[in-house]
């Protein structure tokens, strides 16, 4: 199978109005066979979507929960046997306060969705010493909760019709029931995914065809961590792994492995679904956008996030490349604390926050003209939003009359709301012959020799907004307008670092993925830049150039202004993620 | 953000090696000795704890816990009262697994932490010792590296154990290995010669530990740095690989709350092997952050196979 991505129907960007659609960008290098699909979040195609969500099963899957949520007790009983112990068992546990003990938030007491997965005869090892019962009075209850990822199991003496021990188990599931056996199935085989990679249509009856075998593997959302099963259908020499997610109901990835005698050896999970093929698709095959009058390169770097390359506009080449090298977070309260945070690749790299998602092209849109699209890659910690977990994002815009930007956001949430964030951008123009000005109140000022400047409330702007002009050849080049609040993506401000350095085509001037360039915490421009101005400025005048990019934010945990943060919240006996992103980065605006 | 690094309880043991027929895998007595510095500095050795996993901290620190009445000895959760760091001790950047020797030498490994600022890539091969004595951390020793460290791996040496049989130190490095071709060695290395004895090529491994198996075979137990595998190799009484004798042990594969663990620890408990389980694919997250699982492994004498009795 080849790489592919499936990417969102409609989302809406942070803080715009715009609504973006899906495009399918062309990978232009040599194509190489994979054997993963990971389907984003979002990802599902328009007809996949629509279809789930007006699908019988799903619809009656969505009205089970709401009218779960509106019990007194927000659990759902195992009521797929006949037997009244079972019954009994379950009534016995689900009336035991530690056992329901996690069933509604522990705070805002809301109903958090919750299902008996289990009824069995207690198993010799569930019964501790001390237990003692008569045979056969012991039955063990399994109790998952979606919104926690826990598992709680009851020993209930049936005899007695008394609750003999409760355990609690986070980040574990049970064994799952014969009716989630059959909606993941049922996911599974309506997903247009698995019909295009089987090469036909599997019907809802088992064995899909006589030589076609259908089994539910274990797997794991470590990420989501969510319920995750894996409906597997056998082909030949061949199988393919469907994770389907049973907490948000939908079809996370395929995986092709072989049937060999090794086959039980790989357990295919979402995690390493998302790692293979970001790397496959992504980091290790440049793909290509050709649209508006666009053209570029893009690839998803082992530590300086996605850098776009080859930039031409009408056929005009603009920029050699932009990346992002790094994300200097420091912390106030605390002298030297802070990381440097590197985004790129998922494995085999030296990036501490890491793509997991495919990146996302979307169409840009204002008062509802299509103006340009938007190129934009997510980067996660693993445990996210937590505590001291990051998440960044980097988008880059092109516009159809020529301007482009290039920007990236925190959406925290970091180890504390005393934060700052200075993400470092490089920036290369195309061309031997640039030069560089800057607005001072009534004209351009030539910048002679390398230098950085800070962007302050005293910085002038000329009336159309920048503070920069770059000048890359005679009547062309770039007003830089950096970000002061105006780009309506829930910015404010940017307070930028802006270095400009020669561009040596003899040496590496940070063109190659670059290790970490400074560190966390300095809180002047000694971010890494500087260095490629050192020991000794040189003359920058009508040469190749480099520009450097840092800006500053600051994180807000305050309600009302929340800024680089993020935060879960509830939604239908769930917990979901909201973030309040904070977008910095300059736009690029052509010389007419 | 922090990483996974090691923390060492200072419970010290005189060797007692026991030789005796066995019809399970065991464990080799411990024969950590206490490093005299210890004293010398004013700490109690029962009540403190060499770590390299303290926030905010870079290099090995010596922690001495509060004691508690009801307390025995402490645990890695203790409450930390002081802290000591002898000023060499930040030399290698951040480190991770800590061995002793029967001298009461501790060494440790490089273990880059979120980023290479602070961990040179000419050093990822170079194992550190505290010495005994004087407390004075060093570079012990370079091993040279048969395949650069390069931008796609940050890391060199993975693992490190002691095996108090033979006085020699086993170390892993992973230094070049990448996406497609495993390029990691396994060393043995004669402590008192401080010379390495032996390689085995193309293996990347994390967890290391020393044990005898069901025959009293000696054998180095290493877990593989990218699956879930834990494998075994025998080694000779004089310090050599027996290549032929690789065998795979048990697979973490699908087990614990991620499924797709890696062997970061193992450590031989009676006939019960523990292996701390974490997710690990090359890159520099912050491994603290990662969720550990504890897996406990009986050797069942009839099926000859290693059954997994706990997770926590």
């Amino acid at each position: 199978m080849r790489c592919f991505i499936l990417i969102g129907i409609h989302f809406f960007l942070f803080g715009f109005s715009n609504v973006v659609a899906a495009q399918k960008p062309k990978n232009i290098a040599p194509s190489k066979l994979t054997n993963s699909v990971y389907v984003a979040a979002n990802g599902y195609s328009e007809t996949s979507h629509n279809f789930m969500d007006t699908a019988a099963f799903m619809v009656a899957r969505k009205k089970q929960i709401q009218q779960l949520l509106e019990d007194s007790l927000p659990v759902k009983w195992l009521l797929d046997r006949k037997n009244e112990n079972d019954f009994l068992a379950q009534q016995i546990a689900i009336s035991d306060s530690f056992f329901t003990r996690y069933i509604f938030d522990r705070t805002t007491k809301k109903p958090l969705w919750n299902e008996i997965f289990g009824v069995s005869l207690a198993r010799p090892g569930d019964i501790r010493k001390g237990i003692t019962a008569l045979p056969g009075s012991l039955v063990r209850v399994e109790m998952y909760n979606y919104a926690l990822n826990l598992t709680t199991i009851g020993l209930v003496n049936i005899f007695t019709q008394k609750m003999v021990s409760v355990d609690h188990y986070p980040d574990t599931q049970p064994d799952i029931p014969n009716s989630l056996m059959e909606l993941a199935i049922q996911i599974a085989i309506h997903s247009p995914e698995v019909e295009k990679a089987l090469g036909y249509k599997p019907s809802s009856s088992m064995p899909i065809m006589t030589s076609t075998k259908t089994a539910l593997n274990r797997t794991k959302c470590e990420r989501s961590q969510h319920l995750c099963v894996a409906p597997t259908f056998i082909k030949g020499d061949r199988a393919l792994w469907a994770i389907v997610d049973l907490t948000d109901n939908r079809l996370v990835g395929l995986r092709w492995t072989s049937t060999g005698k090794d086959a039980d050896k790989i357990v295919v999970t979402e995690r390493r679904l998302q790692n293979e093929t970001i790397a496959d698709c992504y980091c290790e095959k440049v793909n290509s956008i050709d649209k508006k009058g666009w053209k570029m390169d893009y690839i998803i770097t082992g530590s300086d996030g996605l850098m776009i390359q080859n930039l031409t506009y009408n056929s005009k080449r603009i920029l050699n490349s932009a990346k992002l090298v790094d994300w200097h977070v420091s912390y106030s309260g605390t002298d030297g604390f802070g990381y440097s945070d590197a985004v790129g690749c998922p494995i085999f790299s030296q990036a501490a926050v890491i793509a997991t998602d495919p990146p996302k092209i979307a169409v840009i849109m204002e008062q509802g003209q299509e103006v340009g699209f938007m190129l934009e890659q997510l980067f996660f910690s693993e445990r996210w939003p937590g505590p001291c977990n990051y998440s960044y994002a980097q988008r880059y815009f092109f516009y159809n009359d020529g301007r482009f930007r290039v920007s990236c956001a925190s959406m925290g949430r970091g180890c504390g709301n005393n934060g700052i964030y200075r993400p470092v951008f490089r920036i290369a123009f195309a061309g031997n012959n640039q030069s560089l000005y800057e607005w001072n109140k009534s004209s351009w000022k030539l910048w002679e020799t390398e230098q950085w400047q800070l962007q302050t409330e005293l910085t002038p702007y000329h009336p159309n907004g920048s503070q920069y002009l770059l000048e890359t050849g005679e009547k062309s080049g770039f007003y830089i307008e950096p970000g002061k609040g105006q780009f309506k993506d829930s910015g404010r401000g940017d307070h930028a670092f802006f270095y400009i350095t020669k561009n040596h085509l003899d040496r590496d001037e940070g063109e190659a993925d670059l290790v970490t360039i400074g560190p966390c915490c300095n809180t002047d421009h000694r971010q890494g830049p500087e260095k490629f101005m050192e020991p000794i400025a040189e003359p920058i005048v009508n040469t190749d150039l480099v520009l450097w990019y840092v800006p500053q934010m600051k994180n807000d945990d305050t309600p009302g202004s929340k800024y680089c943060w993020a935060e879960t919240y509830y939604e239908n006996g769930v917990y979901k993620i909201k973030t309040y992103p904070c977008f910095a980065g300059p736009m690029f605006i052509p010389i007419k | 953000m922090g990483r996974k690094s090691t923390i060492i309880i200072l419970l010290f043991f005189c060797s007692t090696f026991s030789f005796e027929l066995l019809l399970a895998q065991q464990e080799i007595k411990s024969c950590q000795k206490e490093p005299p510095f210890i004293r010398t500095l004013g700490f109690d050795p029962l009540w403190t704890a060499l770590s390299t996993a303290e926030k905010k901290m870079m290099g090995i620190v010596l922690v001495e816990f509060e004691k508690k009445p009801s307390q025995k000895s402490p645990t890695s959760t203790s409450a930390r009262k002081t802290y000591y760091q002898h000023p060499s001790w930040v030399n290698g950047g951040f480190l991770s697994t800590i061995s002793f020797d029967f001298q009461g030498n501790a060494y440790a490994i490089p273990a880059p932490m979120i980023s290479m600022l602070h961990n040179s890539a000419n050093k990822l091969n170079t194992i550190y010792q505290i010495d005994a004595n004087t407390g004075i951390m060093r570079e012990w020793i370079n091993i040279p590296f048969y395949s650069k460290p390069t931008i796609r791996n940050p890391y060199g040496l993975l693992g490190i154990t002691y095996d108090c049989t033979a006085d020699i130190l086993i170390a892993s490095s992973v230094a070049g290995s990448d996406r497609y071709a495993q390029k990691g060695i396994l060393y043995l290395i004669q402590v008192g010669a401080q010379k390495i004895v032996d390689t085995l090529k193309g293996i990347d491994a994390m967890g290391l530990a020393v044990a005898f198996d069901e025959k009293n075979q000696k054998r180095l137990y290493f877990g593989e740095a990218r699956s879930g595998l834990i494998n075994s190799i025998a080694i000779t009484s004089g310090g050599k690989f027996l290549r032929k004798t690789i065998r795979v042990e048990l697979s973490l594969e699908g087990f614990g709350p991620r499924g797709d663990d890696k062997a970061r620890k193992i450590k031989f408990v009676g006939n019960q092997m523990q292996v701390s389980g974490i997710a690990f694919n090359y890159n520099l997250q912050a491994q603290s952050e990662k969720p550990e699982t504890i897996y406990t492994f009986s050797w069942d004498t009839q099926t000859r196979k290693w059954i997994l009795i706990q997770l926590q």
